[in-house]
């Protein structure tokens, strides 16, 4: 403490004593939940009017000593509702209980960019996601895994089963056509982090068609869930507004733990388990007549016979699914955690060790992370925070996905293997020709390397500090900034023995990328919170002003080497050398916004605010443009005519809001691109021209809901309704091609997204025995093209004639269509399905028995999405789908059947599923088993085994119907070819805490 | 007190900071990797006329390139047995019965024989106005270029005009393009061929104005064509093949006498092989797309169609040369070849473009069409030329439609894989029923595309 403080406190102090010289007692407690009766450990206890505080011990039991004979304890805990409690020297033994706060009325959300308020206030459908939901079932390997199912109006997809992610984020619907980010930005202890998808090149040396196909992870697998205090979704604009022109597929806030004043705390976790695969397929069996009818031609058809024979005779035949899927991967997960300090200094630091193998050998994801966060009063006026992350990643992702002519997918390779084949190595470990594909799968997966690593450092600081403190007002001074610095490298390796390899002029192939990125953010707030009492009760007024910037520079370098010596991966020990890539990027946004709160005493909370952003990503750099937005959330239950008792809350509101959404870095720059001939540098005129009067992206939200608690918070229910408009949507008016441009970026399409959240919250049963929580979401979100300025077009996938997206006014961007055309041109093509979900369910249930056994489990369930399944089509082609041998009705195999229809209509599937995400069974070692043995050392123990992926129903035919071959996308995100399959994972789990 | 004291000092400092840098108003951040075609399009220097004039070569050899395995696949040279996707076979063997590249105007690939040559014309209209708007040229040198450019772009409208055929309502080009916006209208097959040999004609004229050297480099398939007198060679036997789109026979046997000294009446490998190519250097460059090792161990690869094979004369040196009998077949969806294409010896063996054996044959063409004196005989003795040169005993006949057929039999095996010619021959000697079909289908024209379509609905242009 300062001077000027303490000056004041002990000035304070000597008035009392005057007054009542050495007037002291001690307040002995214990704190409880009043339900169930357990001890709450750590609870606060805090007198304001003295400055004196303490915590509960593992007993539940507190003990302060308090000046004069009287006083007003404030005591809180997290997750239950606080309250205050008269306490005097006549009566110094209480028993505080507290009630569970289930419908979370306490929780601070945070609204502005500097100021949070409670969630009874709040006008918005924010969603919070605790720790404790978060990472408190099973121990999920990435932040957005863990996200999966628990939030209403968020879709998360993951594009393929490869250890180290890689998510699809979409919130509230569709929110850009591609142009600009689909995913939503995340802010990490108030750092803009980079959540990129990296490519690393796998593609050219697969042949695949483009980096989406590089089957990447999504960066945010590089932080550690465990250090996650909570999660705060930012829906759609109306709650995101204050975040601008980076705000249209929403906001995700991220909030890591921190130290609290008292005893050090040390805990320290344990998960260790293995990984397999979820749903396996199975492949059909083959025989002669189907021998010849696959190799109508000799002399192929007798060799083919004769391998057939030679299979059978020698008992060689094999499932090759389950040879390269077949993989049990260890998992372990360690995590410990130091926190604590005292009034002035507080701190948390952790250490966590993520490894992870794979269902394909030779695949894994490892990742260590170090947090160290610091909080220190300088003043009781002036604090500072600090925040630092490092992480080190490893994810070596294999070969899987789309390829062409290298083999350099494995589902690609084995849907056009037989049994029959003979593929495993000889005693040398030589690996035979695979005569049906370009490579033998088994030796990809031994010899070939997909490897990336990355380092990482995530700092932020921050700065508060009261400059002027009145009577009831308040005037401060709030800075923080930080920097994500990345640092990617990637290697993809294909050795120069590998079949694929031995079949080009150059065998042996390597590409090596190096990425270094660097985002760095300050932003800069001024607070003034003023209370006024007014004729008709308290008036609260917040108001904040403030500057934020926000850059971004990324390097890259791409090289690759073919014809390289046997057993070298460097681009020197190579005869071809060539730069694929060698690109810089740099990218500066600025805003300056304002916001005011007025909450006349938690009745009405109105906010208005507003932000003016530009960006160098946008054709005038140097534009403002203006993101405002309004709220009013009102507590019916407040006001003095509400008599109803059994209603806790009632609160309906309703909030207004606009976003901006970005072009791509490059996408406002005419080019002109260098190429090579012969030794002569070229320059060439790109195929994309340029709209000069490009704006960006605005989307407008209008919600409105209803948030309702009766019964004690046993029963909670919210309800939202929300329309997301997004205007000035960037597309490529499709030019026609005989121009040399093919597209011209413009301002085209106008879209709406209706859709509804529900969330019923019930806690039925809360004993000392036996507790019983239950939580059912439900969303539902339908995009619609409102307006569109250029021809109806299709997007993505593999063309119209294997089915993609339709655009076209009057019909959801999500609608997958393919030949033929119609008639009627109302659409223009033949629809066959819907990317996206009718509605979506969860259902979470929380169980606890005799204090000590907790038993969680959480299904998903999303319906009416289909997928375009074109690995079907591949084993189709190969003869190896599990049903295509089976009689179809007219004699003719089911395999044969659907290759003979038009590809869209035999392979655009419904994938509806229910998962059963999430099942966890956890004891808690009784407290006084724990003061006898330990004395006191160990805090808790907690013993458990969980699940995720246990169990899927789905209708359709693949690993899995979350998919996505290419990867992270707006729009083209249900087309499966040859994905790494989904995984089931079980753990064990030892928590223990001193 | 000094805590306010501390903190006001704090924010005067930031404030102070603020203004300072530019922290609150950045400069404008211009393109890092690549210059802006704004650039070149005032005042461009030699140096960026120079790669403009790379960059359409590049381009050139993209699009010429690049078409090869498309018309040669609908035109039975080649079988495209890239198995990674089913559509390459399919689609443009015309197995999938569903879909008519006639009517389909999303057929499978078939940018590149429109928007991929369309983008060569693009670059070359870039060039154009780059060396229009320079004071950096001398007159001679602007015409330099001006006749490079124009010929390479009348060149590249032959490939959409002769593959998107006559049909009234699909076929034509449009071929005022410099305004993406404000395309010029479709013009007729007929019509097409005028206008690409008046621009020939206009960039022959250019380079007659072009003094003796050119200001800038050539790549060594051009190696023979590097001045402006050379050049003029090139871009007449480029007329000359032009012309027989045309029939117009006269036309094509004086473009090709203006060819001379590159159109040669002569027998030899050397003779036939002269002419102009696309190279391959490696990276940076790109690698030969056709040359595979004998014997790849593949199933992603171009193959011989075995019609090919089996409809060869015996002891045909060019079977010999261009044919690579692999020790096992390929086999796709039920059709099998065991031969790969032998052309090249390495993946950085050029391609050609236009050779010498071709204008023979040209020429020969043109004079059994025209049949005056001794035309008929003077075919003959041309197409004897070709055979000798590959081993073949001579051929006699005074029967004019025999003459024809044997010319359109040389093409078929001396200009295998070059241009698509034994579709665009059977196009127009109306012999696609003598085709193979492989049980899929024969297509006259490919639709007009997708986009060009939409365009006029969306301009209205169709209402």
């Amino acid at each position: 403490m300062n001077t000027p403080y303490r000056t004041l406190l002990l000035a304070a102090v000597l008035v009392l004593m005057s007054q009542n010289a050495l007037a002291q007692f001690t307040v002995r407690g214990t704190i409880t939940d009043q339900n169930t009766g357990e001890a709450l450990i750590g609870a606060n206890v805090y007198d304001e009017a003295s400055g004196a505080g303490t915590t509960t011990n593992i007993e539940g039991e507190f003990s302060i000593e308090l000046p004069g004979q009287a006083a007003n304890l404030r005591v809180t805990y997290i997750g239950y509702i606080s309250i205050n409690m008269e306490v005097s020297a006549n009566n110094p033994e209480v028993t505080i209980r507290l009630r569970p706060d289930v419908a979370n009325l306490e929780e601070v959300v945070v609204t502005g960019l500097a100021s949070t308020i409670k969630r009874q206030n709040l006008a918005n459908a924010v969603s919070t996601v605790s720790a404790e939901e978060l990472t408190g079932t099973v121990a999920p390997p990435t932040i957005d895994n863990a996200l999966s199912g628990k939030l209403p109006g968020v879709n998360i997809r993951s594009n393929s089963g490869a250890p180290g992610g890689g998510f699809n984020v979409q919130l509230r619907g569709v929110s850009t056509l591609g142009a600009g980010s689909s995913q939503p930005l995340y802010v990490i202890d108030g750092v803009y982090v980079n959540n990129s998808t990296i490519s690393n090149g796998r593609y050219q040396i697969t042949g695949a068609t483009g980096s989406g196909e590089d089957n990447g992870g999504n960066r945010l697998a590089d932080l550690n869930p465990d250090d996650i205090q909570s999660i705060e979704i930012l829906k759609g604009p109306s709650a995101a507004a204050i975040y601008g022109q980076r705000a249209n597929a929403g906001v995700v806030i991220i909030t890591t733990k921190r130290g609290s004043a008292g005893d050090t705390q040390v805990s320290v976790e344990q998960n260790t388990g293995f990984s397999s695969a979820l749903n396996l397929l199975g492949v059909a069996s083959w025989n002669e007549e189907k021998i010849r009818s696959f190799y109508p031609e000799e002399p192929r058809q007798s060799q083919e016979i004769q391998r057939y024979q030679d299979a059978v005779a020698s008992g060689n035949l094999f499932d090759y699914e389950r040879e390269v899927y077949g993989n049990t991967g260890f998992l372990s997960q360690s995590n410990i955690s130091v926190s604590g300090g005292n009034a002035q200094t507080r701190f948390y630091v952790s250490g966590g060790y993520h490894s992870e193998e794979g269902i394909i050998r030779n695949t894994l994801f490892n990742r260590g992370s170090l947090r160290a966060n610091l909080d220190h009063n300088i003043t009781e006026r002036i604090r500072v925070s600090s925040n630092s992350s490092f992480i080190k990643t490893d994810n070596q992702r294999g070969f899987t996905g789309n390829q062409n002519g290298t083999g350099g997918s494995i589902g690609y390779t084995i849907s056009a293997t037989p049994a029959y084949a003979q593929l495993f190595p000889d005693v040398e470990g030589n690996y035979p020709i695979n005569p049906y594909f370009a490579d033998n799968p088994l030796a990809i997966i031994a010899h070939a390397k997909n490897d990336e690593d990355i380092t990482r450092f995530i700092q932020s600081l921050g700065l508060e500090a009261d400059i002027y403190q009145g009577h009831a007002s308040v005037l401060s001074v709030s800075v923080k900034g930080g920097f994500d610095y990345l640092n990617y490298n990637s290697m993809v390796y294909f050795p120069e023995f590998l079949q694929n390899q031995q079949a080009t002029s150059n065998p042996g192939d390597v590409i090596h990328t190096a990425n270094d990125n660097l985002n760095t953010n300050l932003q800069a707030v001024l607070l003034f919170n003023n209370d006024l009492d007014t004729g008709i009760g308290s008036m609260s007024l917040s108001t904040q002003v403030g500057f934020s910037r926000f850059d971004q520079q990324q390097n890259r370098q791409q090289l690759r080497g073919q014809g390289l010596v046997p057993g070298q991966t460097s681009i020197g020990q190579s005869e071809v050398q060539s730069v694929l890539n060698q690109s810089e990027q740099q990218i500066i946004d600025l805003g300056w916004f304002g916001q005011q709160e007025v909450n006349w005493d938690d009745k009405l909370i109105a906010t208005v605010g507003a932000r003016l952003d530009r960006s160098s990503l946008n054709y005038t750099q140097d534009d403002y443009h203006f993101y405002p937005k309004a709220s009013l959330a009102a507590n019916i239950t407040n006001f003095d005519f509400w008599t109803i008792d059994a209603f806790e809350q009632l609160k309906l509101r309703v909030a207004y809001g606009e976003t901006g959404g970005l072009p791509n870095f490059g996408d406002t720059f005419l080019a002109l691109n260098g190429v090579n001939i012969g030794g002569n540098l070229g320059l060439t005129i790109s195929s994309r021209d340029i709209d000069p009067t490009l704006v960006p992206e605005r989307a407008k939200e209008l919600e409105f809901g209803t948030d309702l608690v009766f019964l004690e918070g046993r029963l909670s229910f919210t309800a939202t309704y929300y329309r997301k408009t997004v205007e000035d949507l960037i597309l490529d008016l499709p030019t026609p091609s005989s121009t040399g441009v093919t597209a011209i970026a413009t301002n085209a399409a106008e879209l709406v997204n209706n859709g509804i959240e529900l969330g019923l919250n019930v806690s039925p049963v809360r004993t000392s025995g036996f507790s019983w929580t239950s939580n059912l979401l439900f969303w539902s979100n339908k995009s619609e093209i409102t307006e569109l300025t250029i021809p109806d077009d299709v997007s993505g996938g593999f063309g119209v004639s294997l089915g993609n997206y339709l655009l076209q006014e009057g019909y959801s961007p999500t609608t997958i269509v393919g030949i033929p055309l119609t008639e009627s041109g109302e659409p223009r093509y033949t629809i066959y399905g819907n990317a996206q979900p009718i509605f979506q369910m969860s259902f979470g249930n929380e169980i606890a028995l005799y204090r000590n056994f907790q038993f969680n489990f959480l299904f998903h369930w999303s319906q009416g999405n289909h997928n375009v399944n074109l690995y079907q089509f591949l084993t189709d082609g190969g003869g190896t789908s599990a049903d295509w041998n089976d009689n179809s009705g007219d004699g003719t195999p089911m395999g044969s059947l659907r290759l003979s229809q038009r590809p869209p209509e035999s392979y655009v599937q419904d994938a509806s599923y229910v998962k059963l995400r999430e099942v966890g069974l956890y004891y808690t070692v009784p407290v006084d088993f724990l003061s006898r043995t330990f004395g006191g050392v160990v805090n808790r123990i907690r013993l458990g085994v969980s699940g995720s992926n246990l169990w899927m129903w789905t209708a359709y035919d693949g690993y899995d119907p979350e998919v996505s071959t290419f990867g992270t996308q707006a729009i083209n995100q249900s087309i499966d070819v040859a994905q790494y399959p989904s995984s089931r994972k079980v753990l064990f789990n030892v928590k223990l805490d001193f | 007190m000094t805590t306010l004291k501390t903190s006001t000092c704090i924010l005067m400092l930031a404030i102070t900071g603020l203004a300072a840098c530019d922290l609150v108003d950045p400069n404008r951040i211009n393109d890092p990797n690549n210059p802006s075609v704004n650039e070149v399009l005032e005042n461009a220097t030699p140096g960026q006329l120079q790669n403009l004039a790379s960059g359409l070569e590049s381009r050139h050899r993209g699009s010429t390139v690049g078409a090869l395995d498309f018309t040669g696949s609908l035109g039975r040279e080649f079988y495209p047995m890239y198995a990674s996707d089913p559509r390459f076979m399919d689609q443009w063997l015309g197995l999938d019965k569903n879909i008519n590249a006639e009517t389909e105007e999303s057929f499978y690939q078939a940018g590149q024989i429109w928007s991929v040559p369309y983008g060569a014309i693009k670059q070359a209209n870039l060039l154009l106005q780059a060396v229009q708007n320079t004071g950096a040229l001398t007159e001679q040198e602007a015409n330099g270029y001006l006749g490079f450019a124009k010929t390479i772009k009348a060149f590249q409208y032959l490939i959409p005009l002769l593959t998107h055929g006559k049909d009234a309502n699909t076929g034509g080009i449009r071929f005022d393009v410099a305004d993406p916006l404000n395309p010029g209208p479709f013009i007729s097959f007929d019509e097409g061929l005028t206008r690409i040999r008046a621009l020939l004609d206009e960039a022959q004229t250019d380079l007659e104005n072009a003094g003796s050297s050119f200001a800038f480099n050539l790549t060594n398939g051009l190696a023979s064509f590097n001045t402006p007198a050379t050049f003029i060679i090139l871009n007449r036997a480029i007329d000359a093949r032009t012309a027989i789109y045309a029939e117009d026979w006269g036309g094509a046997i004086q473009s090709l006498e203006a060819a001379e000294p590159f159109f040669e009446l002569a027998q030899g490998e050397d003779v036939m092989n002269k002419g102009a190519y696309f190279v391959y250097s490696g990276p940076p460059d790109q690698f030969n797309p056709y040359y595979y090792p004998p014997n790849a161990a593949t199933n992603q690869i171009l193959m011989v169609h075995p019609s090919m094979i089996d409809d060869a004369e015996a002891g045909d040196e060019r079977v010999v040369q261009k044919f690579f009998e692999r020790d096992d077949a390929v086999i796709q969806v039920g059709l099998s070849s065991a031969y790969q294409d032998a052309r090249f010896e390495s993946n950085t063996s050029p391609v050609p473009w236009i050779r010498n054996e071709e204008l023979i044959l040209i020429y020969a063409e043109a004079k059994a069409q025209r049949n005056e004196g001794t035309d008929l005989a003077n075919a003959v003795d041309a197409i004897n030329l070709v055979r000798q040169t590959w081993n073949l005993a001579p051929f006699a006949s005074t029967d004019r439609e025999d003459v024809i057929d044997q010319i359109l039999f040389e093409r078929r095996y001396s200009l295998w894989g070059e241009f698509g010619h034994r579709w665009l021959d059977a196009i127009r000697y109306e012999q696609l029923d003598e085709l193979p079909t492989d049980g899929g289908q024969i297509f006259r024209y490919v639709a007009r595309p997708l986009s060009e379509n939409t365009w006029e609905d969306f301009a209205g242009n169709n209402n």
